[in-house]
């Protein structure tokens, strides 16, 4: 199997490259071009439960689809909805919580369920639950903008909407950056402080305007 | 406890790829060990040993030694009172330190959860009352292409229900009763892309579906009297559109969540959930209240573009009076529009309101459309 990202950082997508045999699991929707000897097969994204509390809970799609050769080499390219990087992030076991959106693609050892990801991951603004993977494998990831990753050594404060993965290593806290008032008139003033130990991996840009536009539509 | 006793876990080390890795966790005399997938194992030493409390969940354990870099972690069970037990002394201050502020935490929260229960509360009882409103607003809000794809969703529905008629006099026929109905609504409700199917099925029935894509059902058009008769079913089922039924009797149905995500405009999240076996009647089935008000609706339509609004309940009362014997599949038109003569009574009484236009005069004929369709 030969993956790579390529045009980085504004337009990045993947490149995949597989033999009979080799599997890669791709995001639905995300598959931009396939050679013909590629086959594709819907499966429920990491089981039928956790397909639908993913759905309703996490945002994601329903399903997954398994990529695969049928006979020589097929080669992929994976896409992401907004314009932004790819960073390929290995898991050694560890696990990682991933914000809505966020998941691209990743190696069968990968697992993925959902988790209950704190009270205040609510201020990352996409509810408390969050696609958890974990296992052994590489997990590709997208986000808006630049990726920065950041090994956490003291405490860091993120403005939210800004955060899109993070291993669950990491304690997140949500506080208010200026003063209340302040902040409940503009919500820019809404962050999560994170402590680790632990990697968190960053969105140089954000989606709040996107979602703030969206939310209209509630009440 | 013995030695044997391990917990799953992590650990932080420079030395590892990627500076992280699963580990298992034991407690040796003098010190803690994790050891890795790959095989190499780590020891922390009891002595220095410093305890944290963090994570996702504020209950991951995390044991940092005397030098910086190298941590243990767990969330398992018991993990902590284990370091407690096995360290012994050693790490009695800082177990203790660790400890006292769960407790505090404790207290805390039994306060923040009481609240948390007081809030809930009254958003259980706020919710229903809010939703509907919501609801019905925020369907409202929505761009009416929601309702387009809604309805091709539904599509195969129409064929499901038989066989195309193509002859052109029924065909016709049907789409110009649904124009010279259509011409009189107002302006924003016109950009709906209404569009009526004959099909072949002995029911007297007609449905509509979001967006604007209709059916009208063969043995309706056989049973029925007049134009006017036909026209007013179809007023009847345009109003299902232009009120975007379809659309909110599924956001009441789906539930609040998948509500609020269609809400969002994730109508292929819908579209999976629907593929998956929800039943298509959940877009074409109303809800009483739904019907109500598509026979208001549809009757002033009716009298506006010229046709006699009489036909609407004549209709009804020409259903109720066939045999069921005589055509056992007759009143299903009956059965999802319940409570027959209640509905003749409301309809009666709203007669006086319809104002007529001027009369109605179609190019195709009626009875050539009635001619020109099989079934009994
Ligand atoms: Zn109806």
């Amino acid at each position: 199997m030969e993956i790579e990202v390529c045009n980085r950082p504004s337009f990045a997508h993947l490149r995949a490259k597989l033999s009979p045999g080799e599997v890669i699991i791709a995001e639905s929707g995300s598959m931009a071009s396939m050679t013909s000897n590629t086959n594709l097969r819907a499966t429920w994204n990491g089981g039928f439960y956790t397909a639908i509390i993913r759905k309703l809970f996490g945002g994601e799609s329903l399903f997954v689809n398994e990529v695969s050769s049928t006979s020589g080499m097929a080669e992929i390219m994976l896409t992401q909805p907004t314009p932004g990087d790819m960073v390929a992030i290995k898991l050694n076991g560890t696990e990682m919580f991933l914000e809505s959106g966020s998941f691209v693609a990743c190696t069968p050892g990968v697992s993925m369920s959902v988790g209950f990801a704190g009270f205040a991951s609510i201020f990352g603004g996409e509810g408390f639950f969050r696609l958890k993977v974990g296992g052994n494998g590489t997990v590709w990831i997208g986000g808006y903008g630049a990726i920065v990753e950041r090994e956490l050594t003291s405490e860091l404060t993120i403005d939210s909407g800004h955060l899109i993965a993070y291993e669950t290593t990491v304690s997140l806290t949500g506080g208010l950056a200026g003063g209340l008032v302040s902040s409940f008139l503009s919500k820019e003033g809404v962050v999560m402080r994170a402590r680790g130990p632990g990697r968190v991996y960053l969105q140089t840009r954000s989606l709040d305007g996107l979602a703030t536009w969206t939310n209209r539509f509630l009440f | 406890m013995g030695e044997a006793e391990q917990f799953d876990g992590g650990i932080f080390d420079a030395s590892l790829e990627g500076g992280r890795a699963a580990a298992v966790i034991r407690f040796r005399t003098g010190c803690v060990e994790a050891r890795v997938a790959s095989g190499p194992c780590y020891e922390l030493p009891y002595a220095g040993l410093r305890i944290e409390l963090g994570g996702h969940s504020g209950r991951v354990v995390f044991l940092r030694g005397a030098a910086e870099g190298r941590v243990i972690f767990s969330e398992a069970k018991g993990f902590l009172e284990a370091v407690r037990e096995r360290g012994g002394m050693t790490v009695e201050a800082a177990h203790e330190a660790v400890t006292s502020g769960i407790n505090r935490d404790r207290r805390r929260g039994r306060g923040l959860w009481l609240i948390a229960a007081v809030v809930l509360a009254g958003l259980v009882w706020l919710i229903p009352l809010g939703l509907r409103a919501g609801v019905d607003g925020a369907v409202a809000s929505m761009p009416k292409s929601v309702d387009a794809q809604l309805g091709e969703l539904a599509a195969m529905e129409i064929s499901r229900t038989g066989p195309t008629v193509d002859d052109p006099r029924a065909a016709a026929f049907a789409q110009e009763v649904v124009d010279k109905l259509v011409a009189v609504l107002p302006p924003e409700e016109r950009e709906y892309a209404f569009k009526i199917t004959v099909v072949e099925n002995a029911q007297v029935n007609a449905f509509a579906l979001p967006g604007g894509r209709m059916a009208l059902l063969t043995g309706l058009l056989k049973r029925a009297d007049n134009a006017d008769m036909v026209a007013a079913v179809i007023a009847h089922e345009i109003s299902h559109v232009t009120k975007r039924h379809g659309l909110r009797h599924m956001v009441r149905s789906l539930g609040v969540v998948a509500g609020l995500q269609l809400l969002l405009g994730d109508v292929s999240g819908v579209a999976a959930v629907l593929a998956q076996g929800a039943t298509l009647a959940v877009i074409t089935n109303y809800s009483r209240d739904h019907e109500s008000e598509a026979d208001a609706v549809g009757m002033q339509m009716l009298a506006k573009a010229g046709f006699d609004p009489a036909a609407m309940p004549a209709f009804f009362e020409k259903l109720k009076s066939l045999d069921a014997s005589e055509m056992p599949k007759g009143l299903e038109w009956i059965s999802t529009h319940p409570d027959h003569d209640s509905r003749i009574a409301a309809l009666r009484a709203l007669l006086p309101t319809a104002e007529r236009g001027k009369a109605a005069v179609l190019k195709n004929s009626f009875a050539e459309a009635k001619a020109a369709v099989k079934g009994d």
